[in-house]
């Protein structure tokens, strides 16, 4: 599949002499999903913002469908690319979930029966249609949380990027979080996620980029999280799956990631008789 | 803040358009404060109550508007009819000072009373029936400029963020042995609180960038686009124009038009 995303040798300083990016580079595939990883203040927020055109390059370059992200594109950037903040309270601010969803397809300049359309299908896709007219400020953070998605999904953008869609969710929240997302993959948007949480990345992405001190440190498959050099360096720890695995080495297998992986390696072992039913 | 947003209201006055309400109240309530009459103002409030009636607002609704006003309107009318100069109608004593009801006052008190009576019994209304966020669509509709609107949705949107955060910072305060409740010319208690004041500025100010970065992020430039706007019809223009016709015929009525009118025949 051909690169939707391609970020070349970026760097980004802020005004006050932070040096946030320092030299990143990275593809990411249509379609795929991606879980970026690394320590607070490893750049990635910085990174996240430049995908949308919020920054744009100061040196180096990213582009979005072939397209350079420039003064120039960064509005056509931001239909493309949609972007889910951290807290839904900065992003979801109209009077009504309805208005909030239609803020990013009206800017658009849409036509008004589009913009009903879109709206009413993105709040579908959350499960947050019942909430249409009610105000953000009653909702729960986890249902704040689907309004903000279904925000950007009304903005139909081919790729979706998130910054901790887990955080503070319960685990409820968390799963029907991750079912939304499944089904934006099965739609064929590319997907790109920040996050801490290495459970969700081994069980969930097929791409991962590893960020620290404002470079890649390391970018490929979930099997960069089990790699000592590597999770030690960003500060990460194994999946919990991996680590009970890797406390046995005697067992001499490829360690799994995920519990499906794991599921099929016990089995396996049954079968062999390595374990005794 | 409830009563902002749970609206349906599927009585005529319900359906009434936003933009008709807005224009025919807001001039309801300007004829009406020109009014020097006890008996004019009175009249207005019993129209908007009745007017209420029909729309399924409960008078006791209109009188626990009123009661947030209380604080403010409520402390000049108990001051006035001792402050005016005129003609005593009773003398308190309280120790060495000497107090003077006058009828002045109390005329003075009273219409001030109804005044804001009437101000909120009609704002009351037009909420009651509309809804926050009808009435903000409403004034878009209107042309009122976008930053306007903009800042009461915001300030509306936004209060329950910022006291979360100051309820927040006040457990974290507690939960690190603060005591409150002292004097607030207590130093460190002072010297706390300010710092606190100035965090939240801080966080409010850091937010509000943020918000705008995901505003931006969804293709905002400076204006919201076009606004879904359905047509009036000639029968909201009509009960729009009756609302104004009444305020306007209480204001003749009781400025003697009455007699002026039946000199014509």
């Amino acid at each position: 599949m051909a690169n939707i995303i391609k970020v070349e040798n970026l760097f980004f300083t802020y005004s006050d002499g932070t040096r946030a990016l320092n030299g990143v580079s990275f593809a990411v595939e249509e379609g795929s999903r991606v879980a970026m990883l690394g320590p607070n203040g490893a750049g990635k927020s910085t990174l996240l913002l430049h995908l949308n055109g919020l920054h744009l390059p100061q040196q180096g370059s990213v582009s979005v469908q072939g397209r350079e992200v420039n003064k120039k594109t960064e509005k056509w950037v931001r239909t493309m690319v949609g972007m889910v903040f951290q807290d839904p309270d900065n992003q979801v601010f109209s009077s009504t979930v309805w208005d909030d969803v239609s803020f990013g397809p009206v800017n658009m300049g849409l036509s008004s029966a589009e913009v009903t359309s879109r709206v009413s299908k993105a709040l579908h896709a959350v499960g947050m249609y019942e909430y249409k007219d009610k105000p953000p400020y009653h909702l729960s953070y986890g249902q704040k949380k689907r309004v903000a998605i279904a925000g950007i999904l009304a903005m139909e953008p081919g790729v979706i990027v998130l910054d901790e869609p887990m955080a503070y969710l319960d685990p409820s929240g968390k799963e029907q979080v991750v079912n939304i997302l499944d089904e934006l993959h099965q739609r064929g948007i590319t997907i790109i996620i920040a996050t801490h949480d290495v459970d969700l990345a081994a069980e969930w992405a097929d791409h991962i980029i590893i960020v620290k001190d404002g470079r890649v440190l390391a970018d490929g498959g979930s099997e960069l999280l089990i790699q000592k050099k590597i999770v030690e360096e960003a500060s990460l720890t194994y999946p919990l799956v991996s680590r009970i695995f890797l406390n046995i080495p005697e067992l001499a297998i490829t360690v799994p990631r995920t519990v499906n992986q794991a599921v099929k390696v016990i089995r396996n072992l049954i079968k062999s008789n390595a374990i005794k039913q | 803040m409830d009563f902002w947003y749970s609206v349906n209201n599927n009585t005529w006055m319900g359906r009434l358009d936003p933009r008709v309400k807005i224009v025919s109240l807001a001039g309801f309530i300007f004829i009406m404060m020109s009014s020097d009459s006890i008996a004019a103002l009175l009249g207005g409030m019993t129209f908007i109550v009745l007017l209420g009636a029909l729309a399924g607002i409960s008078f006791t609704m209109f009188l626990k508007r009123l009661l947030w006003i209380l604080p403010f309107g409520g402390v000049m009318a108990v001051i006035l009819p001792f402050v005016v100069p005129g003609a005593a109608i009773a003398q308190f004593h309280l120790g060495t000072l000497e107090l003077t009801m006058s009828v002045e006052g109390m005329t003075r008190a009273a219409l001030l009373t109804l005044r804001m009576g009437l101000g909120i019994f009609a704002v009351t209304l037009l909420i009651a029936t509309t809804g926050f966020g009808r009435i903000m669509s409403g004034l878009r509709q209107m042309h009122v400029p976008y930053v306007f609107v903009a800042i009461i949705e915001f300030t509306v949107r936004y209060i329950n963020v910022l006291l979360d955060e100051l309820k927040t910072m006040s457990l974290a305060r507690k939960a690190r042995g603060f005591e409150s409740g002292r004097s607030f010319l207590h130093r460190r208690t002072f010297a706390t609180l300010g710092s606190q004041v100035g965090v939240l500025f801080m966080r409010a100010g850091s937010r509000g960038e943020r918000v705008y970065q995901a505003m931006l992020s969804r293709g905002y430039c400076g204006e919201t686009g076009a606004v879904l706007s359905n047509g009036f019809r000639l029968l909201d223009i009509g009960l729009g124009l009756g609302i104004l016709a009444v305020a306007m015929f209480l204001q003749v009525y009781d400025a003697g038009g009455w007699q002026w009118l039946i000199s014509l025949k």
